[in-house]
Formats: structure tokens, sequence, C-alpha cells
């Protein structure tokens, strides 16, 4: 049996972080030109400029938002490891419905995109609740392969029947203007979004931790034996909080979608949805938490990016960081739950 | 010479919940010697027991083996200074076989790969000429509970020292065993200690300390205030565990010389026995069968308990009590028969359901069902009344901690309402389960193992709270596999055996032979409702 995950202490979240910026210096210093301008560059630059601040506030509410959908799951006791296939099965489903219904007031028009992508996602990540149930397949397993299984397919339609031969681009047809969400630091990608995944962050926070729903769901991830004699419904709790999980990864795909890129792109999601449970862990499974986690991970992206603008630092340290980061939290977050 | 153990000024405060849970612990073992320690829950014993075995270090203090002080913190060393604990809740695994869980870790090699049965057999014929070899060889999930109890021993009997004399460390060994389990348990005790080691156990069973203790120690909010090795007997034993307060005494008398007196409280519903008799039993079986696979474990059982009145079913946990409980939680459906609870057909309902048609429940398995470790004390307290709660789907603030803060005070838990659940002593977390069931008049109460790690004093409060629910009407329905216990609170006794009602007594006529004798399946014994 899989460990239930739960909450990290605060020491290993910092802990990560901190060795993870200290790695982050010494890569700077080799993998770059001057160490002055890398550290100036990947600490200064992401601030420096309306397009770089707010491309990275951009990046921070999306994974903010991924990652309420891994706290909620992980809150649950259950390990939703199909995010990045949730959030990128959702935004195509939300595109492809905006693109057969161009016609719709603006409001209607989002609304439609993000309800159809939040609910795409949801059914496709309660399956593997419903699986759960029914035959106790561990749905860290499911979710992952469901996700491993629709992310190519999805690929396909991207490239192959949705595709616009008009743009050279891989790449669906573009949504109509007016469903695009307003952008808030032109010319940068910030968009509405953004305060969106902060509401929710706040909303995801009173209800887990005030709510007799998030009371239960509480309960059922610390001990589901003691939630279902309390008078739990365990179906509600394992489907209902991986289809909200899930819910939580369309919605973010669909805001991708009508905020930044308005069309279906190739390989768009990035690895949000793998970063989102990064985030959500080091954000110890709170909401609020997962406030500042996203912006670290944000500040770190944009950091990597600028470097490799402005010095000879590579791409392929930047990922080298992020995924150190990574390795850092799940290692903390996995030996540190064995200690007591 | 030195004693074999010598454990000085020991203290322990823990941080996390600023409990001080041991002030100034001394004690003495010697060698051949069995050392009772005892005390109140909470008084310390388990912690400073884990302090000697090095699995949590001291703030101060010194504990040495044979005049050589440990290492404080460190369970390797302790161990190689012969220093073994058995834990109560010991890791085992139930997919392999005794043996294998026997070595566990420091498997007897063959070839320096392949695990030498031969030898691990030879090796616990020495320590434990008594334990039959064809248990070896099974696996661990097919042994009763009882059985896996004498393998834990046993592991920790092979860890001790070969050539020089080591301490075992038993935490409640026999706490949910059968009086003969216990004597069991006894006996390779005694003949550990009598082999050269000796022996330091938790009990909160006095008249077992008095029967098989040379020496004991006795703990009082974290320090030692009496030790002595001659004339062990309860009533002294009492008398320093609460500090000689009068009033706790009578308590001891009663429980313990209650075959000779009069029933204290003897049927609490008697002046109003008409208006029971009338009424829909909360709980009513009536020739209830059930199967667990293909095994017969519940055979035409026949049994009611009305409001007011508090039945006793004991027996071995294997021949039906296991089974019982399973049927009222809802984990096992009868296949035939009536199962009803309030008047309700019970059958096939969920474990929400029947707590819905008002049955409280308090599980033998305490910590997995009955409690959620993590979540915090209050969250614990408001798990049955959420609902109730609640405005507009919130939880209304003030009313979750007056409501939890009721509770927390009736109950006398020590400990705040916001720390997680295991932060309290295993005495506080079942005052949080018993008040939480027993809360707002309910209509049927099942309890399991009543007194399971409870010292006298919170046992007797907790056996009045019992009395006075069924005082005020509710049926209650306790499980146990202690005979003194259903002696002591119940009106009507039903002993099983085999899966079915051996004999029914009421409490005037029941004694200990009587319900022991049918227990054991003698014959002769009524059958019947």
């Amino acid at each position: 049996m899989a460990r239930k995950p739960t909450a990290g202490s605060l020491a290993s979240s910092l802990f990560a972080v901190g060795v993870a910026l200290v790695v982050t210096v010494v890569l700077l210093g080799f993998g770059s030109g001057s160490w002055t301008d890398a550290l100036h560059a990947f600490f200064l630059q992401p601030i420096a400029n309306q397009y770089y601040f707010g491309n990275m506030i951009s990046l921070m509410g999306f994974l903010l938002l991924a990652s309420l959908g891994i706290v909620i799951a992980f809150r649950g006791g259950l390990y939703n490891l199909g995010g990045e296939g949730q959030l990128f099965v959702g935004a195509l489903a939300g595109t492809l419905a905006g693109l057969a219904l161009p016609d719709l007031p603006g409001l209607l028009g989002v609304i439609l995109v993000l309800s159809v992508a939040s609910l795409a996602a949801a059914a496709l990540a309660a399956i593997s609740g419903l699986l759960r149930r029914a035959w106790g397949t561990p749905e860290l397993i499911t979710s992952y392969l469901l996700s491993a299984v629709l992310i190519p397919v999805a690929e396909y339609l991207i490239t192959g029947p949705a595709n616009d031969p008009a743009r050279n681009l891989l790449a669906t047809a573009t949504l109509p203007q007016s469903y695009w969400l307003p952008r808030l630091l032109i010319p940068s990608e910030l968009s509405l979004a953004f305060p969106i995944a902060i509401i929710a962050a706040c909303a995801v926070y009173l209800a887990m931790f005030y709510s007799v729903r998030g009371y239960e769901l509480r309960l059922y991830g610390l001990n589901e034996e003691f939630a279902v004699y309390a008078g739990i419904n365990p179906s509600t709790y394992s489907i209902g909080a991986m289809g909200l999980s899930g819910a939580l990864h369309g919605l973010t795909g669909g805001l991708m979608i009508i905020g930044t890129y308005h069309a279906a792109i190739s390989g768009f999601s990035g690895g949000i949805g793998w970063n989102a449970i990064a985030v959500a862990l080091v954000g110890r499974l709170h909401p609020l938490g997962a406030i500042l986690a996203a912006l670290v991970f944000a500040y770190l992206d944009a950091g990597a990016k600028a470097s490799m603008l402005h010095t000879e630092f590579t791409f392929e340290l930047g990922t080298i960081i992020q995924a150190i980061i990574l390795l850092l939290v799940t290692a903390t977050f996995v030996f540190g739950r064995r200690k007591r | 010479m030195a004693s074999l153990l010598e454990v000085r000024g020991v203290a322990r405060r823990f941080a996390a919940n600023g409990v001080q849970a041991v002030a100034s612990a001394d004690l003495t073992l010697e060698t051949g010697q069995i050392h009772a320690v005892v005390g109140e829950n909470g008084a310390g014993k388990s912690t400073l027991m884990q302090i000697i075995a090095g699995a949590i270090p001291a703030d101060s203090g010194t504990v040495s083996v044979s005049g050589r002080p440990l290492a404080n913190g460190d369970p390797v060393g302790a161990l190689e200074a012969g220093v073994v604990m058995s834990y109560q809740h010991p890791r085992l695994d139930r997919e392999l076989t005794v043996l294998e869980n026997l070595f566990l870790g420091e498997e007897p090699r063959r070839f320096g790969v392949f695990f030498d049965a031969t030898a691990a057999r030879t090796r616990v014929r020495s320590v434990a000429p008594d334990f039959s070899p064809a248990l070896l060889s099974r696996r661990l999930g097919s042994l009763s509970s009882g059985q896996i109890r004498m393998v834990s021993l046993l592991a920790a009997l092979l860890r001790l020292p070969h050539d020089r004399p080591g301490i075992l460390i038993l935490d409640e060994p026999t706490e949910a065993t059968t009086p003969a389990e216990a004597d069991r348990v006894f006996t390779v005790i005694r003949q550990s200690a009598d082999s050269g080691h000796a022996v330091i156990f938790i009990s909160h069973k006095l008249p077992e300390v008095e029967r098989i203790a040379d020496a004991v120690t006795v703990l009082r909010a974290g320090r030692t205030v009496a030790s002595w090795s001659d004339e062990i007997e309860v009533a002294r034993l009492a008398r320093e565990m609460v500090g000689g307060a009068e009033e706790h005494l009578a308590i001891v008398g009663a429980t313990h010389d209650r075959a000779a007196e009069p029933r204290p409280s003897a049927l609490p519903g008697d002046d109003r026995v008409g208006e029971t008799e009338a009424a829909t039993p909360p709980l009513r079986m009536e020739g209830l069968t059930a199967r667990e696979g293909r095994r017969l474990v519940l055979d035409d059982i026949t049994l009611s308990v009305n409001p007011g009145e508090i039945v006793g079913v004991t027996g071995i946990r294997e021949n039906g009590i296991e089974a019982m409980e399973s049927l009222l939680a809802g984990k096992i459906q009868p296949d035939a028969g009536v199962f009803e609870v309030d008047g309700h057909d019970a059958t096939g309902l969920s474990p929400g359901r029947l707590r819905r048609l008002g049955l409280r429940y308090v599980p033998t398995d305490r910590l997995l069902r009955g409690a959620s470790v993590e979540s915090s004390v209050a969250e614990n307290l408001i798990a049955l009344k959420r609902r109730k709660l609640q405005r507009l789907g919130m939880l209304d603030g003030s009313e979750v901690s007056r409501f939890a803060s009721r509770l927390h005070t009736n109950f006398g838990i020590e400990g705040n309402l916001h720390i997680p659940l295991w932060q309290l002593s295993g005495g506080n977390i079942q005052k949080v389960i018993l008040s939480r069931e027993l809360e707002g008049d309910p209509r049927l109460l099942v309890i399991c193992e009543p007194s399971w790690g409870l010292d006298f004093r919170s046992r007797a409060r907790i056996v009045e709270r019992i009395r006075t629910s069924a005082r005020d009407g509710a049926a209650v329905l306790v499980l146990t596999t202690d005979i003194d216990e259903v002696l002591d609170l119940s009106s009507r006794i039903a002993v099983l055996f085999d899966a079915r009602i051996a004999a029914v007594f009421d409490r005037d006529e029941a004694t200990r032979e009587l319900i022991g004798r049918a227990m054991a399946g003698a014959t002769g014994a009524t059958r019947g409702a």
C-alpha cells in the first residue's frame, strides 16, 4: 500500500527551497560566463520590468490553480498524478467547444470554454476515483496512465484533425477575440486568470478548513476507515475529490487558453501539471502556502529564462534546477514522513 | 557490584505539547527479577521504557546497564547492551511465516545468502521449548490474535543476549489476552527471568502484578514515588498510584472483591420494566447466522438488548466476539435471521447508515477505526456531530468549540483541543472516543473492550459513564474477552463458544467459574436466549 499523502513540515519545505537556491547559485557560477551578470539576471531580471514580471506572475497563477487541485486530492488521501494530462485534455476540449460555438456573447463564450475544460478534466480524473472505489485500483497508477495515454491523443488531434492549416503552427485555430481574457500588464502575458487563481486559493482555503465538506474530506484523507464509521460516504470523497482535483486542472488549462495562448498549441502545458505537485508539496498542502510556493517556482522559472537570455546559461541548466527542486521536495516529503 | 539496570533521575519533556512526561524517574533492576512498573494513564510509564530502550532521548538523568552508562537516545547501543523492548503494537508482517517474522532483520544465514531455517528452528527451541514447532511455518496472518502476541514476545526473547543477562521490557503484555493466554505469557517471562535475564513489564492489572512481580516501581506524574520488593499487594499498589486518597481505594475494593458483594447497581432499568417490555428493543437478533468467506462465524444467535439494559457478551475473540463486532460495524452481513436496530432491518446497511439508526460504537481497534490520530482532538470530538454544527455548509466555529469544550471538560480529557490526537496519552485518547460516542443520549451503544489500556481510576469513571448512559435509557451491548469486565458491568451475560451462544446468565447467577467453563466450551451449560 502506498502511504497516504500528508502535509510535510515547514522545515522540509524551507530546506528544499534553500538547497535549491544554493544549487542555483552554484550552477549559475559554472554555467554562465560571468557569475555577477548571471546572478543579476537570475534574481533581478524577473522583477526588473513589466514584461518579465507580468510573465512570472502569470505563470504563478497557473501553477497555483493547478496545485490547488493537487492539494484537494492529496488532502483527501488520493494521489492524482494525472494533472498534466487533465490540464491538457481539458484545455483542448474547451478550445474545441469554443471553436464550435464561435458566435456567443463574450462572457458566455468564456464560461463555455472554462466549463467544458473543467468538466472534461473532472470526468477524466473521476474515472480514477471510480476505479479505486470499484476494484481498489490505485488511483496513483490509473491517473498517471490515463494521462500518459491521452496526451498523445490530444497531440494527434492538435496536429491532425483539429489543426488549423491556415496557421503555420502545430495548433488549432484561434478562438474568437471576444472570448479572450483581458490582459493586465501589457506587453506581458498576465491576464485576469491570475486574480481568479488567487480568489480560488482563498476559496479552497475556506472550504477546506471551515466547511463541513472540507472537514469530511480531510478526515477521509487521514483515516478512511474511521471516516466511513463516522458515516462519511467513501464514494463522495474518492470520486468527488478526484473529480474536483481534475476540474481545477481543467480550469487551469482553460484559463491558459483564453488568457495566454488563445488556441490549443502542441505541448503548451509545458509540465505545469507536474510542477503543480511540487508546488502543492512545498506549500505543505495548504492553499495559502501554495500561493507562496507558486511564487517561488515561478520566480525560479523566470530567473532561469532571464539568465538564458542575458548570459550563456543554457536551457538545460534551467531544467536541471527545476528537477533538483522536485527531487528535493519529494525526498524531504517522503523521508520526513517516516520519522515518527 | 552494580545492579543490572540503574535508572537515575531521568526526565523528558515533549516540546510538541509541552507535557513533562517524565519528571524524575528512578528504577533499579536486578538479574533474575520480574519488575512491574505501574502508574495511572499518563504517569510516564511508556515514555520511561522508551528512554531505557534508547527509542527516545532523555533531557537529563542516566541509564546504566551493569554499571556502564548507555548513550542517550541510542537504540542500537541499548540493544547491544542487552536491552530488548517489545512494543504494544509490534511490527510484524502478516504475509511472512512465523519463523521469518521471528528473525526479521537478523536471519541466520547459510553461505551468507540463504535463510537457514534449521538454525533458526534450533534457536527458537532453545529459547522457548514449549512453542509449537508446527506454528513456525504458518503464515502469521493465519494466527489468532493471542498467538500473534506470543510470536511478538518470542521475537523479543530471541533478541536477548545468549551469554550474559539481558533486560526484556514489555509494555502491557497481557492487554487483551484471555486468562489462559496471560498465564502462558507469565510462564515465558518467568522462564526468562529464571535463566538469568531480567524483565520489566508495564501493567494496569494490579492482581497480576501482585501475583507475578518480584519487585515494583510506582510512577505518579512522571516521578518514581515508591519502589519495593516484599509484599506486593493490590491495596498498597493502588494507594501509591493515586497518592493515598481513600475514596479511590473503595473503587479498587469494588473491582476486586466483586464476587462476594451484592451488585451495587443491579439492573439500572428496574423501575420501568413494564415500559421497556413493550417498546421495540434497540437491538434485536433472532436466529442470526453470518459467514466470513465460507466459515460460519455467527450461528443461530438470538439476543436482544432493551433500553436501560447492559448486556455483556464474552468469549474468546475468535469464537464469535470478533464476528459480532464486525456485524454491528457493518463489515459482515447476516445471511439468515433477524438483525434489527431500533426496529429497522439493519441487514446490508453501511456503517454510516447504522450510525443514523442511532447506533454508537466504540471499536476494539480504537486508533484505526475509532479515531483519526492525525486530526486534532476537537476534530475527533465533533466527528458524529459535524452536520449539526454547521450553518450553510460552514462549520460554526463557536458552536464547534462550545461542543468540544463541553465533552473535553465533562470527561476530564487532558491536553488542549487543538493538538493532534496522537500527542495525547493512550488513556486520554480513550476518553476522547468514549466521550464522543456516549454524548447525547444514545439509543444503542456497542462498546468493545471498554477498559483496554485504562488505569483503574479512569476505568471506574468509564464504567460509571456507561452505567449512567444505561440509566438514561440507552441499550448497551458490551463485547469483551475479559470475564471480570462482563461481571462488573452487565445485567445479563451471554457467552459465545464456537460461533454460538453457549450460555446466558443473569448477573445474580453468574460466577467467574461458570462463565469460564462456558467460554471454554464445557457442556452442561444452559443454552438459549
